[in-house]
């Protein structure tokens, strides 16, 4: 679908980027469940499909929209979801069938304040669950984006990361940066070489099945613990070897660096910042944003952190991405992983830069968490 | 009939399971066996509209199995006794008739219903417990000219997949959902499902349902059939009378060909390894108390989407001449 007709300037909401972005990549199918901040996703997309035949649905919860959206893609559509907090927790029911029968859906989480309804406007609280959610061990990718350009960018590539690899994938977005406006560019995929991935239906494919074909038979259910493995083996075969392929990271001075901070989504914009900073004060700071937060960029964080003395995660989180990167570097890394936490709560350049400088002058405080007041 | 969409239950129900099962019958032996002798009365347990159609439909191969079951999964998996394989052999010959199986989507539920995910020679897809219907009606939007068909139990159906059955008919899907009626959760160890009867002893009423506890059994078409009418059919069968049970199932993949709307078809079933019944006990209860308990027969046959009622619509509480937040007076006083 060209969505412009050469690329352009525009300003925009981060919803509306992503419901455009949807356009680009070929979606054809959305169905979703009003709640905070994602909500402009839906409005957008349901004119966009009104204007172009597409398929919208407004579905009574997130269970209903996670497993309409399955039966679109199992129908060969190219279809997402968009959800956030406690919408995010029912949907992880339909995501966790997703992961078994590798359902090549799209899902956009707008992260919210939680435990339970809390705020509607922003957290960075949502990691773990779209990580991680789910029953059992299963596997997804997840990006997490810090950007409009790379909520539009990242919503087309989930798509064709979807497609290529079957597993479920995701846009971690939050609140911010759904309701924000900010200037990006908007392009035709393929006016830039993007490669979009062709969806191929699961069932309904032609022919008789019995006479013509064998028929498409789809299960999430199995008899003994020794089918289930031989599957499970198989997604984690697969999804070990699509890994190198799929993760993702940026970094900057880290060549060099004394301390290395550690900040994904919209405070790796912050932590960017606060570098540049820290370096004009001459700190030798480096910056390094995990780009997928599954699979995580472990070993990329342990080559950035090599010369450094200590990491700094700074996170609107109590800790979950924090919780990646010590996973991530165990073993790995001598560096002394400290935190910068503030649960629900956006984090400026100027606050992380006054944390470096006061974990710095408290050296002797190693190996413990410092949780912002 | 003046008008098919009306219920012919007062007809209909007191001819059909209690009094085709007098209780000087000897008590058959085996399930199928059973039902075959139960298609032969058939006709006089059909509603009264029926029989004009009847002859045409009636294609019993006893010796074979429906062409859109699976040799290769054969015999099924459903205890000795179960309901499910002849409500699947209805479904099966119901496709077959239709010549419908290179455009038919299977859904099954979790539960009983799940065993039947590699029975039918047709394209099938396992969800989760209750979550059947919004798979294929994502299919069904996505593709409208596959043929859906949402397969599951009462528990699935009324209890944990509620809220998608009730939204279903609010949207008038066009899809067919078949819901299998044993009162019990039949997988998990035979608990207290929402068609549990009154006083039935389940493994988590032990001392039989009360209704002043847990309620009274739900009747699923007749819920149905209270949310909508027009578009909609909406029907209860029975293993009893296979006969009719096809042509139910039948008639409510027509509707969904037809695009007029939900199709919804009710079988009461068995479930002797649950009830702990003798096949005598189990086809007494079958027909006796649960015959009691639910009406078989069509409730609503489905009416074209332009013949709605158009009283009433307004596309806003201003042109309603109703004042935006209503309240104001009465403001005062609170």
């Amino acid at each position: 679908m060209r969505v412009v007709e050469r690329e352009q300037r525009r300003f925009m909401t981060g919803n509306e980027v992503v419901a455009w972005a949807a356009l680009a990549a070929g979606a054809d199918m959305m169905c979703g469940y009003p709640i905070t901040p994602q909500n402009e996703i839906m409005h957008t997309w349901a004119v966009l499909a009104k204007e172009h035949g597409l398929g919208f649905l407004q579905t009574e919860d997130e269970l209903s929209a996670g497993f309409a959206t399955i039966g679109a893609v199992m129908a060969g559509r190219k279809a997402f979801s968009a959800t956030a907090g406690p919408g995010n927790v029912l949907m992880q029911e339909p995501i966790s069938m997703a992961e078994m029968m590798r359902i090549p859906a799209v899902w956009i989480i707008q992260q919210r304040g939680g435990p339970s309804t809390a705020t509607v406007i922003y957290s960075q609280q949502e990691v773990r669950l779209t990580c991680l959610g789910g029953n059992g061990e299963g596997h997804r990718i997840v990006y997490s984006t810090s950007s409009h350009q790379d909520l539009f960018d990242y919503t087309i590539k989930a798509f064709s990361t979807a497609w290529r690899t079957r597993f479920p994938t995701f846009v971690l977005g939050d609140g911010y940066q759904g309701k924000m406006l900010e200037a990006l560019t908007l392009y035709n995929p393929e006016d830039r070489g993007v490669p979009l991935a062709l969806p191929e239906p699961f069932v309904g494919k032609p022919g008789t099945p019995g006479l013509d074909r064998p028929p498409a038979h789809f299960r999430n259910t199995f008899s003994i613990e020794d089918e289930l493995y031989e599957v499970l083996t198989r997604n984690i075969r697969d999804y070990e070897e699509v890994t190198p392929s799929v993760v993702e990271f940026e970094k900057d001075g880290c060549e060099d660096a004394e301390v290395v901070l550690v900040a994904h989504g919209i405070v790796s914009r912050a932590a960017r910042e606060a570098a540049e900073m820290l370096r004009a004060r001459g700190v030798r700071a480096g910056y390094f944003r995990p780009i997928t937060l599954r699979p995580f960029p472990a070993t990329a964080l342990a080559n950035a952190a090599r010369r450094a003395d200590w990491l700094l995660v700074v996170e609107s989180a109590y800790g979950q991405l924090a919780g990646l990167v010590r996973e991530g570097l165990y073993g790995q890394s001598a560096a002394d992983v400290r935190t910068y936490l503030k649960p629900g709560v956006g984090i400026s350049a100027e606050e992380i830069v006054d944390a470096v400088e006061r974990e710095a002058s408290s050296g002797e405080q190693r190996h413990g968490s410092k949780t912002a007041t | 009939m003046s008008d098919p969409a009306r219920t012919n239950l007062q007809e209909g129900a007191p001819k059909s399971a209690p009094r085709s099962a007098a209780p000087e019958e000897p008590p058959e032996e085996h399930p199928s066996k059973a039902s075959g002798e139960a298609q032969e009365r058939a006709s006089e347990c059909l509603p009264e509209h029926v029989p004009d159609t009847a002859p045409e439909v009636v294609q019993m191969r006893p010796e074979r199995m429906p062409r859109s079951w699976r040799e290769e999964t054969k015999p099924h998996p459903f205890c000795p006794g179960c309901g499910h394989g002849i409500i699947l052999r209805a479904l099966g010959e119901a496709i077959d008739d239709l010549g419908i199986a290179a455009r038919t989507v299977y859904g099954c539920d979790i539960g009983c219903s799940l065993l039947s995910w590699n029975l039918f020679n047709l394209d099938t897809v396992q969800t989760h417990h209750g979550r059947t219907i919004p798979v294929i009606v994502g299919m069904k939007r996505a593709r409208p000219d596959l043929v859906g068909i949402a397969y599951m139990g009462d528990g699935g159906a009324y209890a944990i997949g509620a809220q998608h059955l009730v939204s279903a008919a609010i949207r008038n899907e066009k899809i067919t959902v078949i819901v299998c009626n044993n009162t019990v959760y039949a997988m998990t160890g035979g608990q207290l499902a929402p068609t549990t009867l009154s006083g039935q002893k389940t493994t988590t009423t032990p001392y039989g349902r009360d209704p002043l506890e847990t309620g009274l059994p739900v009747s699923g078409p007749e819920l149905v059939t209270c949310i909508r009418t027009e578009g909609v059919y909406a029907a209860r069968g029975t293993v009893a009378n296979f006969r009719q049970l096809k042509l139910f199932i039948k008639r409510a993949l027509e509707n969904q060909m037809a695009g007029r709307g939900l199709s919804f078809v009710e079988a009461l079933s068995t479930c002797p390894t649950n009830w702990r019944t003798s096949p005598k006990e189990t086809w007494h209860f079958l027909e006796h108390e649960m015959g009691k308990a639910f009406k078989i027969g069509e409730f609503t046959r489905g009416k074209a989407e332009g013949q709605e009622r158009r009283e009433g619509r307004l596309s806003s509480p201003a042109e309603a001449g109703i004042p935006r937040g209503g309240n104001e007076g009465a403001g005062a006083n609170h």
